[in-house]
């Protein structure tokens, strides 16, 4: 979001420099309103343009299209580029294209699994190519097919189209085969071709599937994205967990855009732990008889040697030695270790967030049912603190390894700061627990090199390093 | 400081080409227009309502108030206005939130209205308003099925690290923090919040990540009768498989 934005402001600057020898360019380059979007029953979520550096030799234009109420991050969206260039490189960049789609070819590769290294399934890419005068199209569909039979089928359709030699037309459409609700790649060629009808003079058009349904917004039972069988198992399933939900005392249904879900709320967890995550997770998760039954299955399995961490015992509540109030009840709420309690209070931005919205509490008018999705919040609430405070102990772990290992290394103090600062940054870049800790940290710690010196500091204060 | 110079120096550079420019920028779905539009969205929502339409890339002068309901989007799609907001904070303030810009945009004449918090890139919950009848809108849980699990896990003393379901299968890696003790007790319970996240799916997978790396998997089916008395300890046993993965 943030970048988008980005773009937006540097796409303007860029647009500066272009006033200054517009007159090359065309005065306006082809879009689409939201209105006609909404006339092919899509959403049109952005659009921005902007040309080169002074002197450059180009403008561009660009649209992005969605189906109604389609989730983004599913990533399927139809994008629309339009280019102008002064010189030759529209012929060039279509030339490429064409390139490109001649030398496909369909390929099926071993599918190695991520966490066992072995052959799981394959993975196989199929290539569509077609040229005509001026235009020409490409469609890729890959399949991610598992030996158990799970998988997926992800498609990408692109357009190329040069008119006058000059303006380069680019469609892009993308999604996951079983998840769009509306047609989106019968609906990328009718929306190219109403670009193309607006530039001046133009006679290049795509082809367009006729038999295809564009009437869009048709919301089907693939809506879902789930296979018949798999209907059939939610039935089934949210059956049984009302009956168990009954058994225990209760449970809510939940609202989601693939049906309702069930979740089973324990009347009485014996456990009195409020809405801490200890509190939660035995009142949706808990149940004695459960406990016992399964301390007898564990009789026939395995020991889990070597795959627990054995911070804390997980069914009770924490003892913290520590000299803080704070630090104890941070413990105790978040059922996490002293170090990671120590790490969140220090650091964790959510409490004051917090405090500064209080008077939205009471909004929603009582009539309204709120209780499902408040089991929902409640917990979750809880659930991302523990987690964030949990990643804080996690990353400081990941610091105090490298840092000793520079440290036997016979490396000295500042050294071992720089070093581990750059291998930790480096090895945890991008990682989805580290966005988190950025923007839920408060100050300097949004950082993260700031929290690496702070957890260096722990380590050097602790005598460890 | 940096960050804020920048921006100040963009939006002086912007607002030039604005009154200066002689290329036409397609201006249905401008940034200044939605911009505009979250503005009086949430005009009037009292002094609470620090909204930022302005953003922050330094990062630096973030205050609570103004990170806990920032990014609002609107986007008016026929008969339908489609609002986005970010929140940081997770509770059940949060519906009053969504509630709060649903009645906005009701005031602004809208009759069919979705709400949309995000947390982050995530979407978390959705508020839904059919033919301007507030009084019965309704709420979903709009978490990715993924995200669903991982924030339900999120109260078990793990750490999560990856998350994958499809049709038949929901498989989750961890790291279990906790001890020996409780160990299967947890790993019942959290097959249990997979299947209610994912009530879909055949079978269930958790890879615990540690020393070694060990896959543990039972069917959907099993795990409901073991659940409703229907299986005996040891007979629930054999239905779990255990399988030691190589280590990546």
């Amino acid at each position: 979001m943030m970048l988008k934005k980005m773009v937006i402001f540097l796409g303007v600057t860029l647009l500066l420099a272009l006033s200054v020898s517009a007159s090359q360019f065309p005065d306006q380059l082809p879009s689409i309103t939201k209105e006609e979007a909404e006339s092919l029953g899509l959403i049109l979520t952005f659009s921005n343009g902007g040309g080169g550096w002074e002197g450059s030799n180009y403008v561009n234009s660009y649209q992005d299209f969605i189906c109604p109420h389609r989730n983004e991050s599913l990533n399927n969206y139809i994008r629309i580029v339009v280019t102008y260039y002064t010189d030759n490189e529209a012929v060039e960049q279509f030339g490429w294209f064409v390139k490109l789609g001649r030398n496909q070819t369909d390929r099926v590769e071993d599918l190695i699994g991520f966490w066992s290294g072995e052959v799981e399934g394959t993975e196989s890419y199929q290539y569509n190519f077609n040229e005509g005068p001026n235009y020409a199209d490409l469609r890729e569909v890959y399949e991610k097919r598992y030996f158990d039979g799970t998988g997926f089928v992800s498609i990408k359709h692109t357009y190329a189209a040069l008119v006058d030699d000059h303006y380069y037309v680019y469609g892009e459409v993308e999604y996951l085969k079983g998840t769009n609700a509306c047609n989106l790649e019968a609906l990328a060629p009718v929306l190219l071709n109403m670009y193309l009808e607006r530039i001046p003079n133009s006679t290049v058009r795509v082809p367009v599937n006729t038999s295809v349904d564009i009437s869009g917004g048709s919301e089907s039972s693939s809506e879902t994205g789930l296979s018949p069988d798999a209907v059939r198992r939610m039935n089934e399933t949210n059956g049984g967990l009302r009956t168990i939900g009954e058994n225990w005392g209760g449970f809510v249904v939940v609202k989601t855009p693939k049906g309702d879900i069930i979740r089973v709320i324990n009347s009485n967890p014996g456990y009195s732990g409020g809405s801490s995550a200890l509190g939660w997770k035995t009142k949706y998760y808990g149940n004695k008889a459960l406990d016992a039954f399964i301390d007898q299955v564990a009789n026939y399995l395995p020991k889990p040697l070597g795959l627990f961490k054995d911070y804390f015992k997980a069914d009770k509540d924490i003892n913290v030695f520590s000299d803080s109030e704070a630090v104890k009840k941070t413990a105790k709420d978040l059922h996490v270790d002293e170090k990671s309690a120590s790490f969140y209070n220090g650091m964790s931005d959510i409490e004051n967030r917090e405090k500064a919205l209080s008077p939205y509490k009471n909004a929603v008018p009582s009539n309204i049912e709120t209780k499902p999705i408040e089991v929902v919040l409640n917990s979750m609430g809880v659930a991302i603190k523990k987690t964030l405070a949990q990643d804080y102990r996690w990353e400081f772990e990941a610091t105090a390894k490298v840092a000793i290992r520079y440290k036997k290394a016979g490396m000295k103090y500042r050294d071992i700061i720089r070093n581990t600062i750059d291998e930790v940054r480096d090895t945890t870049a991008g990682m989805h627990r580290v966005n988190m800790m950025n923007r839920n940290s408060k100050g300097d710690f949004r950082d993260q090199e700031a929290r690496i010196r702070f957890y260096i500091n722990k380590l050097y204060e602790e005598g460890i390093i | 400081m940096k960050g804020k110079l920048l921006l100040l120096l963009l939006i002086l550079i912007g607002g030039y080409v604005y009154f200066n420019g002689n290329f036409h920028v397609p201006d249905n779905l401008s940034p200044e227009r939605v911009m505009d539009t979250a503005k009086n969205m949430t005009k009037g929502l009292g002094e609470t309502s620090s909204t930022t339409e302005t953003q922050s890339p330094g990062g630096e002068e973030i205050s609570g108030m103004e990170t806990t309901l920032e990014n609002i989007t609107v986007v008016d799609s026929g008969n339908w206005t489609v609002i986005h907001f970010e929140t940081s904070v997770i509770d059940e303030g949060l519906l009053g939130r969504a509630y709060v810009l649903a009645q906005k945009a009701y005031e602004n004449g809208s009759r069919n209205i979705r709400v949309e918090a995000y947390f982050g890139d995530e979407p978390l919950i959705a508020l839904i308003v059919k033919n301007g009848d507030l009084d019965n809108a309704t709420f979903e849980d709009i978490r990715r099925p993924e995200f669903r699990i991982e924030t339900d896990l999120g109260l078990f003393d793990v750490l999560v690290h990856s998350v994958t379901v499809t049709n038949d299968t929901a498989s989750v890696s961890l790291e279990y923090l906790a001890g020996e003790d409780s160990f299967w007790r947890d790993y019942a319970k959290m097959s249990l919040a997979m299947l209610e996240d994912a009530p879909w799916v055949e079978r269930l997978e958790i890879i615990y990540l540690g020393e070694r790396n060990v896959s543990v998997s039972v069917s959907s089916d099993s795990l409901l009768k073991a659940l409703s008395g229907e299986l005996s300890p040891e007979e629930f046993a054999r239905e779990i498989r255990v399988v030691e993965i190589r280590k990546s």
